[in-house]
């Protein structure tokens, strides 16, 4: 069998395979060799009255290559075992273990920090993913509301925490393209609506592009009270687009 | 503050506001803006760093800087954070990997590959910033996080004399 440690949301599983893991294209460090006694029915069994089993991993002492976990901590410590950090997993490739781990932590019950951990290793895939998303290199033509979908896919795509994209037109400057990004995982929301701005080229078209971002409760409370927007903006006659266009 | 530190100050505000004027320019390529935004990082981060007396050549401070605001709550106080110490400190942390990459823009830090002022490589130069696409000015623009960092830079050099 092949071992990798694998550090997951500040939990270490120990991954115990059949195949290589190398052979699917993992390049952490593989410890090859490797045998494991793990009675799963016996080491998880729990009949009324009795503790909780613990499934306590264990290094033989006359064989560093062979693990063997434990139902309890005393049992191991009995048997001469020296205690391994980590949760045994057992699957049949690395693959079948990754998969696993494309179903999100639960955000009810993660810790804070395990859950930022998630969130970047999503940021990561994200960015991974839009090197092969395709999207046109320039609008189909230059005109604003051309130019405003072709930005509102860029971000959508660029950007896996941007869930919805508002493009308002009414009362703006024909120069002026305002888009408001609706994220859920902003590091802070002040009261107002605070828009930034930056210079767009397209072709000699030239626009200001103004994106703010909000989180679905801000623009809930939006809604409500248009005065929280900047100076000027109106959601009525918005036009949307969101991840799946 | 002392006098070292409000020298490097007002030139890093100067900076900034170069940056902040070329981002909302169409007419120059994204690498002036970039320029600047370097710039003006580097002299904030040399603004802290005078605090304890002469500092040697370094293009890391800013980082330092930034890292050292994840613990400080009157920072995350005056910053619009207080009480949110995990959206504070998730921050910074995104924070400080956009300020490395804008860091490693620096030439000096740069090597053989892209920054925001002279053609590169520097032995056989074959590209030139102005027609360059950078990735970080991409990061900074499509990326709600990017804009974030660019606020909180804003807002940093609104009330830098708070943490000088």
């Amino acid at each position: 069998m092949f071992l990798v440690k694998d550090e997951r949301y500040g939990v270490t599983y120990l991954v115990f395979t059949w195949e290589d893991p190398r052979r699917e294209g993992y390049r952490g460090q593989v410890a090859e060799g490797v045998s494991l006694d793990y009675d799963m029915e016996a080491v998880h069994a729990w009949p009324d009255g009795h503790e909780r089993p613990e499934a306590c991993v264990g290094q033989a002492p006359d064989n560093p290559n062979h693990y063997k976990v434990f139902r309890y901590g005393r049992d191991l410590r009995e048997a001469g075992y020296q205690p391994v950090r980590g949760t045994a997993v057992v699957f049949g490739s690395w693959s079948e273990y990754e998969r696993l781990h494309l179903i999100p932590p639960d955000p009810e019950r993660t810790e804070d920090e395990s859950w930022y951990d998630y969130l970047e290793r999503l940021d990561d895939a994200s960015r991974h993913r839009r090197q092969r998303a395709q999207i046109a290199e320039e609008p189909v033509d230059n005109s604003r509301d051309k130019v405003a979908a072709w930005v509102a896919r860029k971000h959508l795509i660029a950007d896996s925490s941007v869930r919805e994209v508002w493009y308002l037109t009414q009362g703006a400057p024909p120069e002026d393209i305002r888009l408001l990004e609706v994220n859920d995982r902003i590091g802070w929301a002040g009261e107002k609506v605070e828009a930034m701005d930056f210079g767009l080229d397209i072709e000699g078209a030239k626009f200001r592009l103004f994106v703010a971002d909000v989180t679905t409760d801000q623009l809930e409370q939006v809604k409500r009270d248009p005065a929280l927007l900047p100076p000027g903006w109106a959601l009525k006659g918005a036009t949307t687009w969101s991840r799946r266009g | 503050m002392n006098e070292h530190q409000r020298l490097f100050l007002v030139q890093a505000r100067t900076d900034f506001a170069a940056f902040e004027l070329f981002r909302k320019q169409t007419d120059f390529p994204a690498c002036h803006a970039l320029h600047y935004l370097q710039m003006a990082t580097e002299k904030f981060g040399k603004a802290h760093a005078w605090k304890h007396g002469k500092t040697g050549k370094t293009h890391h401070a800013f980082v330092s800087f930034l890292r050292s605001l994840a613990t400080n709550r009157q920072a995350q106080k005056q910053l619009g954070q207080g009480g949110k110490t995990e959206n504070w400190q998730h921050t910074i942390r995104k924070s400080v990997s956009f300020a490395d990459a804008i860091e490693k823009l620096a030439p000096a830090l740069a090597g053989e590959g892209p920054n925001p002022e002279y053609p590169w490589p520097p032995t056989d130069p074959n590209t030139s910033p102005a027609e360059h696409t950078f990735p970080i000015w991409q990061e900074l623009t499509d990326t709600a996080a990017g804009r974030r960092f660019l606020t909180l830079l804003k807002r940093l050099f609104a009330v830098a004399e708070a943490f000088l």
